[in-house]
């Protein structure tokens, strides 16, 4: 029998992956020998010192550019520069998700199967929420720099399993609305089992063709063989069918609106920043690395889905009433931006796309931040109406929802016209003209609905239950901190995450 | 008088770029001051930000001489370098003029504010900020020579006149227009942005002098100058956009001065007129300029002369000017280029002046309304005087800016080749209606009114002297032609056409333009005395769809599209989601498979006819899954469909794939019967409209997979692991290649995924159980009902508890007969597994089809009677059985999970090859036995209440 060889580790380069791997399994043993009442005391300070330790790790293995384990991680520029987008949106998620200020015992439930509705429910309601979250959460985030890491076909699929269950699960914890939120953990699970199955499927078919999973490998066979063979296409749309799903594009985005609606307001930032990211980090790798070489015969279907993405996205916003939808909806559309600037197909491009995922996490998670504290008796008041007037009751938070909208809608100083620019004018300068023409108008119909939010909160009358905005804990607070200086931060002196994005743009392999 | 070739980068002598630098930098360090002094200093904290105006003024006077002379300057600063996104900045003739005005009449502004704001406590450092702000916003817009600066100070000044407008908001329909104010000069934004970009793309820079010196063409400068064109008139209330600056005229009245009619709206007139000189000739662009910009004269004019609100009077009265100036400034001739830059600064002067008249009249008297004014004059005479001035300068006559802007104005029309006649009428006719308006203003502010209460108050000197250093400004430059003539003509130079040597002049001697300012002036005059009659002349014209109207109806229908949009595609059903995805992975990659590539192999319909009838029974099968409306049906059906596949793979030639599956698909009916038993019975039948959509993506959705395979399968090759396997099988142990794999070769494999299956079982009883924390599982000497008296059998013990109505005793009499041969078989599956089909995985789930049996037959509580242990110990057996046997042949043979084979004679029975291998396999069946032990132990245990309304019964009756 041969020996078997263990392939060398650069245990140095993955070792921020670990370190939030390895607070998600001390979490799990937390759980399990902790006593009821310091578990929360014990995982929060846990889990965010896992991701700093992780984040000062991502600092100090900067200049890496390292194939490892085999050749199925490459710590290279883009994997360094998407995980640090990730820790460092995934400490903001965090702190949101530890809140308990703002609602007493958290936004999650106690205990996700006790029957909705229930009397054992009800008892339940005012216990502290399931401190599972926060193993779910380091498991889901490190599923998520797995995935940017990825170089072979397996262990981008094993990463997005690790980092898309604990989403399903998270998605179904919310305290309030459990029927929604359990609703929307279900579509979200079968739907993404399904684009799951796409993603294996196109995989196997990859492998067929090229005898190979690792992406160098199949970027020489399909070199060699040209666009026509069969194989290979069918495996690159199966492929693409499962990583479009998770970035929300269209026609795979349906499911977007309902989850981030009927998820906790805190997971359902967190899908928006991190999950976004993520999904982008892989598409990119597949894209330049896997699929650089290949004749772009594939290019319309990509370009048309672009399109869509950014029309839907921003045409479905305008007649939203709910808040978290419009959110949803501008996420797709804003997948429809970053998509623009991966179909540049070059290193500005990637640099574009890596630096508007991080500028649009932080504008996201502020985002949603607000919309956890503007609450009445029944939770959180997510219907638009329930907004109006909000900026004489409490003109801080509208103010800062304000900045965070103008920054959705583009306006100038803000991360949100930096980062549209970086990806328009990558796909400028790649002459995708259409796209960029498009992603103006999009855009242009997409600050309508924002700015609808600006108008009412600050023009209507404060009708006599118009909600108030809660007094966020020290959490919040410090999430909507970082959020609103990143969005205003990466407006004003974009240049050195850039010019970072710029350093970290070319892959290996 | 382009400027020269090559561009230079940095400041004309290095001072132009620090000053500039300075004067900008100081506006925001000014206005961060005022938020944070306003608190303890009040309304003087305008007379702080009064400051960073005065010094850009200042900064500005000093460059006259070298601007009018023509040395510019320039700045050039990186901001991103990697986006190419720099800070470039041009002072010239245009540049300087709009800069003196935004910076010096600010400055002014703001001083009046500090009077004006004297008496209000809240909000005083969020105006003075953002007024602070919005000036050097205005003056950055000004110099901006890159088209993205432009565009992001173009931006600012937008959303710094929302924060000013937001402020005050009384009436609903007030504020409302205060929103749509927003919403049009962003969304028009967004369309100069689009045209900006197209520009600087097809010409390559994005520098705007640049472009102006080596203009592009073609087709996309067109749609680029439409873009820019819908981006200048919505900034600057043409129409079709004008109601919005009515609407902003809810802003405190400094605000509606400086914003509303001095600086703000000037950008879209700064901007046709920065490219006019370049892209006057370009096709749409003079017909759209005039036709625009005379008709929103007209209308203004109109519209202005039927307001009674002096402030709203004022405003229509701005929108009728900046029609004036559209087309002046758009005309790209050089007369018509100096008329507009005179005009220009004669309207900031003479505008601002009126709003702050109107700003102290409406401190002193209460109200703005012209009906309950009287008397103004003798109180406040000073300000009668002042706006008399700014008045007279607006009705262009004599000796003030106005009238030379005017008069220019009519000249440049009157030029010979210029052939736009009905320019002319409508100018002239557009002047009458500004002096029939001007008139009205004047009269309506401070004319008696026989009846109407004196109310004004004596404003104080302070208050009035900024206003009407604005409005004796405005003399002072009619009095000096040639220095007007100096500001205003280095623009008009730039354009290329038209030189016809026109100056500024107080008298230009009798001709064409006197007699039309004459005619202008009697005319208004005579409108104004019959302004009583303008109603009626109103009512009788034909209804024209209002503007607003227009606008709204636009919003309601976008809505109303994006609506019906949503509701048909957003729709909350899990198969319409799933339908869109299979749609489009069926029709995108279908279409390309079937079209292009290689198309699919020839299949082979079959190797013998019983595969295709076993085919057709799949098929019936599948489609009866699909029409059923009973759970329990359409399960027992899909298992049908489950042996049918297995009775494909026997014909096939593999059994112990057809052995696994047969086991499998029992097992999971099984457990399907005993969850369904928890579920209402029926599903709700399809309704009958999305049948057919649906059957369709359903029938294209099965053409692509099976495409896709033939198509696939026509590429395949054996890899070469396969062939070894083949070859190996026999040495490692037997001719059953899939056990040889399981056991031999891919031992380690095996190993991991029966610890996952252990954990899987553990995890899934857990949460199934969860629910139950406080109930724990039922011990046998908590059955109350149990009677000893009955005797018990050994198989079955557990049968005689259960109500009689519920036990079948066929079922328990052949579970009887059966069991004892099933364990059996099973133990046979286990030891034969090398050579034959079978194996520990189909052993363990033959164990648990017994298992099975028996629950059925013997209730729920048999499985609890009979098992001696916990299924959690048979999992951990297993377990410790196979990792086990991977260390002992660690410890043996050095190699970890290494057998050996060993024979042994049974005598009559032959022989039976024994692997060391088989420990592992039971440790595999034992696995399997627990995991099937524990789901139907958890399954059956309770019945699981499964809506609120049962588990609320089950509580009740708990208690």
């Amino acid at each position: 029998m041969e020996e078997l060889h263990l392939p060398p580790i650069d245990y140095a380069a993955i070792a921020p992956l670990l370190l939030v791997f390895g607070a998600g399994c001390v979490g799990v043993l937390v759980e399990a020998f902790v006593p009821r009442a310091w578990r929360y005391r014990v995982q929060v300070p846990l889990l965010l010192a896992g991701l700093v330790a992780a984040l000062i790790a991502l600092i100090s293995v900067a200049d890496k550019r390292v194939s490892t384990a085999g050749g199925a991680l490459a710590i290279d520029g883009p994997a360094l520069f998407l995980q640090g987008g990730l820790v460092a949106l995934g400490i903001v998620s965090v702190l949101l998700i530890a809140e308990r200020r703002v609602e007493r015992g958290g936004a999650f439930v106690a205990q996700a199967s006790v029957v909705a509705g229930t009397d054992s429910d009800r008892r339940q309601s005012s216990q502290p929420g399931a401190t599972e979250v926060y193993p779910l959460t380091a498991f889901a985030l490190g599923g998520m720099m797995l995935f940017c890491a990825a170089n072979d076909l397996v262990t981008m699929f094993v990463a997005l399993e690790v980092f898309s269950l604990p989403l399903y699960l998270l998605c179904a914890l919310a305290r309030r609305r459990r029927l929604l939120s359990q609703e929307a953990s279900v579509k979200y699970f079968l739907l993404g089992a399904f684009s799951s199955a796409f993603f294996l499927y196109g995989v196997a078919l990859l492998y067929g063709f090229a005898g190979t999973m690792s992406f160098t490998g199949l970027r020489e066979a399909a070199a060699e063989a040209g666009s026509e063979d069969t194989l290979l296409f069918l495996g690159i749309a199966m492929l693409s069918v499962g990583l479009l799903f998770k970035a929300a594009m269209v026609p795979f985005h349906v499911w977007t609106p309902d989850v981030y609606q009927g998820a906790p307001t805190p997971v359902t930032g967190m899908m928006a920043a991190c999950t976004k990211l993520a999904a982008f980090g892989g598409i990119l790798r597949v894209f330049t690395v896997g699929f650089a070489d290949i004749n772009l015969d594939w290019e319309p279907i990509l370009i048309a889905v672009a399109i869509a993405t950014m029309l839907v996205g921003a045409v479905m916003a305008v007649t939203q009433t709910d808040i978290k939808r419009l959110l949803a909806y501008s996420s797709i559309a804003n997948a429809g931006y970053v998509f623009t600037g991966v179909l540049a197909l070059s290193e500005e491009g990637v640099a574009g796309t890596m630096f508007y995922l991080v500028a649009y996490g932080f504008t996201v998670l502020a985002a949603f931040a607000v919309v956890t504290l503007v609450r009445d008796a029944d939770g959180e008041a997510t219907h638009l109406s329930r907004w109006a007037g909000l900026g004489r009751r409490s003109p801080l938070f509208a103010g800062l929802f304000t900045v965070l909208m103008l920054a959705f809608a583009g306006i100038p100083l803000t991360s949100g016209f930096t980062s549209k620019f970086a990806v328009f004018s990558a796909a400028l300068g790649a002459d995708q003209v259409t796209l960029v023409i498009v992603g103006l108008i999009s855009s242009a119909v997409l600050a309508f609905p924002y700015l609808r939010v600006v108008v009412l909160m600050y023009l209507s009358e404060p009708a006599e239950d118009t909600p108030t905005v809660s007094l966020p804990g020290v959490f919040t607070s410090l999430a909507l901190v970082i959020g609103l200086v990143a969005t205003i931060g990466l407006g004003v002196v974009p240049g050195p995450v850039l010019e970072l994005a710029e350093q970290a743009s070319s892959f290996i392999g | 008088m382009p400027a020269p070739a090559p561009l230079p980068t940095t400041g004309w002598s290095g001072r132009g770029e620090l000053g500039v630098a300075v004067v900008l930098g100081l506006h925001v360090l000014i206005a961060a001051a005022c938020a944070v002094t306003a608190r303890y200093w009040g309304s003087r904290v305008f007379a702080l930000g009064a400051l960073a105006p005065a010094v850009g003024f200042g900064w500005l006077l000093t460059t006259i001489p070298d601007v009018l002379t023509g040395r510019e300057r320039y700045a050039l600063w990186q901001w991103a370098p990697t986006l190419q996104l720099q800070i470039s900045l041009r002072l010239d003739g245009l540049a300087l003029l709009l800069g003196l005005l935004v910076t010096g009449i600010g400055a002014l502004v703001l001083l009046y504010a500090t009077r004006y704001f004297q008496h209000r406590a809240h909000g005083l450092g969020r105006i003075a900020a953002v007024l602070v702000l919005f000036a050097g916003s205005m003056l950055a817009l000004v110099l901006a020579d890159n088209v993205l600066a432009l565009y992001v100070a173009w931006e600012l000044t937008t959303v710094c006149s929302f924060l000013l407008i937001g402020d005050d908001g009384q009436q609903r329909e007030e504020r409302r227009a205060a929103g749509r104010a927003l919403l049009v000069t962003t969304g028009a934004g967004f369309a100069l942005l689009l045209g900006l970009l197209l520009l600087a793309e097809v010409a390559g820079t994005y520098r705007i002098a640049r472009i102006l010196d080596d203009p592009p063409d073609g087709g996309w400068v067109t749609v680029a100058v439409i873009l820019i064109l819908i981006g200048a008139a919505a900034k600057s209330a043409q129409i079709p956009f004008q109601p919005w600056l009515p609407a902003a005229m809810v802003a405190p009245t400094p605000i509606s001065a400086y914003l509303h009619a001095a600086a703000m709206v000037k950008a879209g007139v700064y901007l046709v007129a920065r490219l006019a000189p370049a892209f006057a000739e370009v096709m749409p662009w003079r017909p759209v300029v005039l036709t625009v910009g005379v008709a929103t004269m007209l209308l203004g004019g109109w519209r202005a002369l039927t307001q009674t609100d002096l402030k709203r009077l004022l405003a229509f009265g701005t929108i009728a000017q900046l029609g004036f100036l559209l087309a002046l400034m758009g005309a790209g001739t050089q007369t018509a280029a100096l008329a507009g830059a005179t005009m220009l600064l004669a309207h900031a002067l003479f505008k601002a002046t009126l709003f702050l008249t109107v700003g102290i009249i409406d401190h002193g008297a209460g109200t703005r309304d012209l009906r309950q004014l009287s008397g103004v004059a003798r109180r406040a005479p000073l300000l009668a005087v002042t706006a008399a001035l700014a008045c007279v300068s607006m009705a262009g006559l004599p000796p003030t800016v106005g009238y030379l802007g005017k008069e220019a104005a009519f000249q440049a029309f009157l030029e010979p080749g210029t052939g736009h006649r009905w320019v002319l009428i409508g100018l002239v006719t557009g002047s009458t209606l500004t002096i029939a308006y001007t008139l009205r203003f004047w009269w309506g502010a401070f004319g008696n009114r026989p009846g109407v209460p004196v109310r004004m108050e004596r404003p104080p000197v302070s208050f009035v002297a900024p206003v009407a250093l604005i409005a004796a400004t405005g003399v002072a430059l009619g009095l000096a032609p040639a220095a007007t003539d100096a500001l205003t003509a280095r623009h008009a130079y730039t354009h290329p056409h038209g030189e016809t040597g026109y100056h500024l002049e107080l008298w230009h001697g009798l001709g064409a333009p006197l007699y039309l300012a004459l005619l202008t002036l009697v005319a208004g005059a005579v409108i104004h005395l019959l302004r009583d009659q303008i109603p009626t002349w109103r009512a009788r014209l034909p209804s024209v769809p209002r503007a607003t109207r227009i606008q709204d109806s636009l919003a309601v229908a976008v809505m109303v599209g994006a609506r019906a949009v949503t509701t048909r595609t957003q729709v909350g059903s899990l198969p319409t989601y799933l339908m869109v995805i299979l749609t489009v992975v069926a029709v995108g990659p279908g279409l390309t498979l079937v079209l292009g590539g290689e198309g699919p192999i020839e299949p082979r319909l079959w190797d013998s006819p019983p595969q295709a009838i076993l085919a057709i029974g799949v098929t019936i099968t599948v489609a009866g899954v699909v029409m059923v409306h009973r759970r329990l049906i359409a399960v027992l059906l899909l298992s049908a469909v489950g042996y049918l596949v297995a009775g494909l793979f026997v014909l096939h030639g593999a059994p112990d794939l057809a052995l696994v599956q047969v086991l499998v698909e029992t097992l999971t009916l099984l457990v399907f019967v005993l969850v369904l038993r928890r579920m209402p019975p029926g599903v709700r039948p399809t309704a009958p409209s999305l049948w057919a959509p649906r059957a369709v993506v359903a029938v294209l959705a099965g053409l692509f997979v099976t495409i896709a395979t033939l198509t696939v399968s026509a590429n395949h090759a054996p890899s070469p692991a396969t062939q070894d396997y083949l070859r190996l099988a026999p040495e490692a142990g037997g001719p059953n290649v899939v056990n040889v794999i399981v056991t031999e070769f891919r031992a380690l494999d095996t190993l991991g995924e029966i610890t996952v299956l252990a954990i899987a079982a553990t995890g899934v009883a857990s949460l199934i159980l969860v629910s139950h924390r406080t109930g724990g599982v039922p011990r046998r000497e908590t059955i109350a009902w149990r009677s000893d008296n009955i005797p018990r059998t050994r198989l079955l013990p557990a049968a005689h508890q259960q109500a009689p109505g519920r036990r079948t005793l066929l079922l328990e009499a052949i579970t009887r007969v059966i069991h004892p041969s099933m364990l059996v078989v099973a133990s046979y599956l286990l030891l034969v597994g090398l050579h034959r089909p079978g194996g520990g995985f189909a052993a363990g789930l033959v164990v648990g089809l017994g298992m099975v049996l028996r629950r059925l037959a013997g209730g729920s509580r048999e499985l609890w009677e009979i098992t001696p242990v916990p299924p959690g110990v048979l999992l951990g057996t297993g377990l410790f059985l196979t990792a086990g046997y991977g260390l002992a042949g660690l410890l043996w043979t050095g190699d970890p999970l290494s057998g050996a084979v060993y024979t042994v004679d049974l005598g009559p029975l032959g022989h039976l090859e024994l692997a060391t291998s088989l420990i592992f396999e039971a440790g595999i069946a034992v696995i399997v036995t627990g995991l099937v032990l524990d789901i139907l132990r958890t399954l059956g245990a309770y019945d699981v209440p499964t809506s609120p309304a049962e588990a609320v019964n089950a509580e009740r009756s708990a208690r």
